[in-house]
């Protein structure tokens, strides 16, 4: 098997100000020497209570932020899915338009073939060729959060990246999202890198689990594993708190 | 009523007129709740959890509650008594806690102020005594260096701690009932699991009878004996945590339930066995 | 029913628009005399069959004069607010989108601007530019740039940070789309609601100008000349001043109601 993304020794850290008058910027490290890989067809959890720098270690291999280290990743750009699906959609679009212009952006020219893939990625995602009329406020939190996916999905990446997809959902929902999720990994073969709070849906979903404490890796390896013989005081905590 | 029951709801129906056709968002929503017990109430989003425990709060508009029902405590109506009385069983003996504690908290006013602030409102105690009462309640809710907290702002606490301190100015009049609407949603697995111990101990310590409303039937079933489900305004069961975990009844109930991710090892959770 | 009420102000507004707009065109199709034709033997005729709105006192009928006086109004009003709307929008997608130092250069500009009262400031502007129409019309539309740059500045601000903004640009969209295609449909409910606001301080504005004499030349009427010239007959013919004012009450009534019902 081959790895799909491979980071080693990842370092970001940000300036901050302090102080009213006479401010003094200090650097604060949120990543110190993360080092992990996933590979094909791999769901990896990252798994950190707020501010330990899990959606930082998003935002670097995206890009997003500036950082010190090595990101090496298949030449196909990863994807992402956000938590809160009502605002990753701009409200004043339809789906199918919002569907269409991921195609678009990619230098897709024929409107032809662009609505077909478009059809393709409604059903595969759950949904139906109606919906592709609607405006986001017109569906449920479920259904934002399919129509985010398949938008992610539409650059046909290897790599999807997703931030607490499911937080903001409800539990009934949780489970039919992550279901999807499953489903189109085998589908299409996707690794994906799940970053959750939530031990317990982590448990179930990942192939393998990184536990991220103040941007420090304090352990990492197969859940059931973890779970049975936590080795990290941390991670013994957190899971006395499920 | 029977002797040791404090608050009894009669068919609540909570229905909104902001719109041409009024929306019904509660049906016929029935509870009793002893002395001292935690009950669970449970639903998703939109299932009227959360209006039905403002209404027991007193914070819905009456007029939204004329169709029918009563909500008995101590022998009177909250719905049809005086507003001066409502104001002095609000905050006294019902009191309430939120989500979020940031918003819940003023952020122009030090913590002791907001602690304080019922103090001032229902009782005449001198300045001594209420500074007395507020320290005694910090350090029951289990912060840490209480005399320099007060004197902060709610910004400079963690999430954690703001929810200590929400739990600290709804607990500072001993109340009879506390509301916990969805205390633990916006906090960290670790923390969540300290603030649920929290409510444990003062429900042991003071007797504090406690609607706790969750949309997570698996932390319910860690704090609470009673649960009541609740799907579309209405209540679709309710029951013994253990006897509703074990044989659901209602094919809601059972989507919840499997809905709950399975962990299939035990952890050694200390929370349960409690 | 707060959403009826709306409705109804909307339906209300547009229903008295529409009846200026047709009082204008009326104007320009109807055979009625010229409104700066002078006529002795009209001086000040009282309102009847033949002359309805009267005579004022170069005896030229007040009738065309206010239909003439409304679209010179209308038209000045409409230009203010397009130029302030275009730079606007322009200056305030800029410095809300990308903030930063050009936020910072721009936005001081804005303040400076925005401290002087709009009338005060284009009458500077007219005092560079010298009196006439179109004159008034860049310098107010200059005037109003400020406060719909503010306006605009505040929404991009607010959508920039969202999560759509950031799965666009993920997707590789550029800012030019980000802004032009993403973010400003989202703010035109907004917008729109500030453009109706507008268009009524841009009649009053433009009123107020050529009350001051500065706007419009004479001969030809707006309302504001109008009823500048009017005060001086007020108690002799009081017609001459109360139908321009009744024109300019239904011109700002009828746009305040329509961006009431535009406020959530």
């Amino acid at each position: 098997m081959n790895e799909i993304l491979k980071v080693k020794d990842l370092n970001v850290s940000f300036k901050d100000s302090q102080g009213l008058l006479f401010s003094h910027t200090v650097t604060k490290h949120v990543l110190k020497g993360v080092s992990f890989e996933i590979k094909e067809g791999q769901i990896l959890g990252l798994v950190g209570e707020s501010g330990s720098g899990k959606s930082t270690i998003a935002k670097a291999v995206l890009g997003l932020v500036p950082y010190e280290g090595e990101v090496i990743m298949d030449n196909a750009a990863p994807s992402m899915v956000f938590q809160d699906p009502a605002g990753s959609l701009n409200p004043a679009k339809r789906i199918g338009w919002l569907l269409d212009e991921a195609l678009y952006l990619r230098g897709e020219k024929d409107p032809d073939e662009r609505s077909n893939k478009v059809l393709e990625m409604i059903n595969l995602v759950g949904l139906k060729e109606e919906h592709l009329k609607r405006y986001p406020k017109e569906l449920s939190g479920g259904q934002r959060q399919r129509v985010c996916i398949g938008r992610a999905l539409m650059s046909q990446p290897r790599l999807l990246i997703a931030d607490e997809p499911v937080s903001a959902l409800d539990v009934t929902i949780q489970a039919q999202i992550l279901e999807l999720l499953r489903d189109l990994q085998k589908k299409l073969d996707l690794s994906i890198l799940f970053i959750s709070h939530d031990l317990r849906v982590v448990y179930n979903f990942c192939d393998r689990l990184i536990i991220l404490k103040d941007g420090v890796i304090v352990e990492e390896g197969d859940p059931k594993v973890v779970y049975r013989t936590p080795k990290d005081q941390y991670t013994k905590v957190l899971l006395s708190s499920i | 009523m029977k002797e040791d029951i404090i608050l009894e709801v009669q068919d609540l129906n909570i229905e909104f007129h902001d719109h041409i056709i009024p929306e019904t968002v509660v049906y016929d929503f029935d509870l009793e709740l002893k002395e001292g017990e935690i009950v669970g109430l449970v639903g998703e989003s939109g299932s009227g959890k959360s209006m039905s425990a403002l209404a027991i709060a007193g914070l819905l508009s009456r007029k939204d509650m004329k169709k029918r029902g009563h909500i008995y405590y101590d022998g009177k109506d909250l719905l049809t008594i005086s507003r001066n009385e409502l104001r002095s069983i609000q905050g006294n003996d019902i009191s309430m806690i939120f989500q979020e504690p940031l918003t819940s908290l003023n952020p122009v006013k030090r913590i002791y102020d907001q602690v304080e602030e019922p103090l001032r409102i229902h009782t005449d105690l001198d300045k001594e005594q209420r500074y007395e009462k507020v320290l005694k309640i910090l350090k029951e809710v289990d912060l840490r260096d209480p005399e320099h907290v007060m004197k902060q702002y709610p910004h400079e606490l963690s999430g954690g701690m703001r929810q200590r301190i929400m739990i600290a100015t709804a607990m500072i009049m001993e109340p009879k009932i506390l509301i916990a609407d969805e205390p633990t949603t916006a906090l960290d697995v670790t923390i969540q699991a300290q603030i649920v111990k929290l409510l444990k101990k003062l429900n042991e310590q003071r007797n504090t009878a406690i609607i706790f409303i969750s949309h997570d039937l698996s932390l319910v079933s860690t704090l609470c004996r009673r649960v009541l489900v609740m799907k579309d305004g209405y209540i679709v069961e309710s029951g013994p945590v253990k006897a509703i975990f074990e044989d659901p009844k209602e094919e809601y109930t059972k989507k919840l339930i499997a809905a709950i991710p399975k962990i299939d090892i035990d952890l050694g959770n200390g929370l349960q066995d409690e | 029913m707060k959403n009826r009420i709306k409705n109804i102000n909307f339906i209300l507004g547009a229903s008295i628009i529409c009846f200026m707009a047709l009082f204008i065109l009326a104007g320009k199709i109807l055979p009625l005399r010229d409104p700066n034709a002078i006529d002795a033997t009209l001086k000040f005729a009282k309102p009847s069959l033949a002359h309805p709105f009267g005579c004022d006192n170069f005896g030229r009928e007040i009738l065309s004069r206010v239909m003439q006086g409304s679209l010179s109004t209308f038209l000045i009003a409409l230009g203010t607010v397009f130029i302030g709307t275009i730079f606007g929008v322009i200056i305030g997608a800029a410095t809300g989108y990308f903030g930063g130092v050009i936020d910072e250069i721009l936005m001081r500009v804005n303040d400076a601007i925005f401290a002087f009262p709009s009338i005060l400031l284009a009458l500077l502007f007219i005092s560079l530019l010298g009196p006439g129409t179109y004159q008034v019309v860049i310098a107010l539309g200059i005037a109003f740039v400020p406060s719909f740059a503010r306006i605009v500045r505040g929404e991009f601000l607010k959508n920039r940070n969202m999560d759509y903004v950031k799965c666009a640009r993920l997707m590789g969209a550029s800012h030019l789309r980000i802004m032009v295609i993403h973010i400003l449909p989202n703010t035109l409910r907004v917008l729109l609601n500030a453009i109706l606001i507008g268009f009524n301080n841009a009649v009053l504005a433009e009123a107020s100008m050529s009350f001051l004499g500065i706007g419009v030349q004479p001969p030809d009427p707006s309302l504001g000349r109008m009823l500048s010239e009017a005060q001086a007959y007020l108690f002799k013919a009081p017609n001459y001043a109360l139908f321009p004012g009744l024109a300019l009450i239904l011109l700002v009534l009828g746009f305040g109601l329509m961006s009431d019902s535009f406020e959530k």
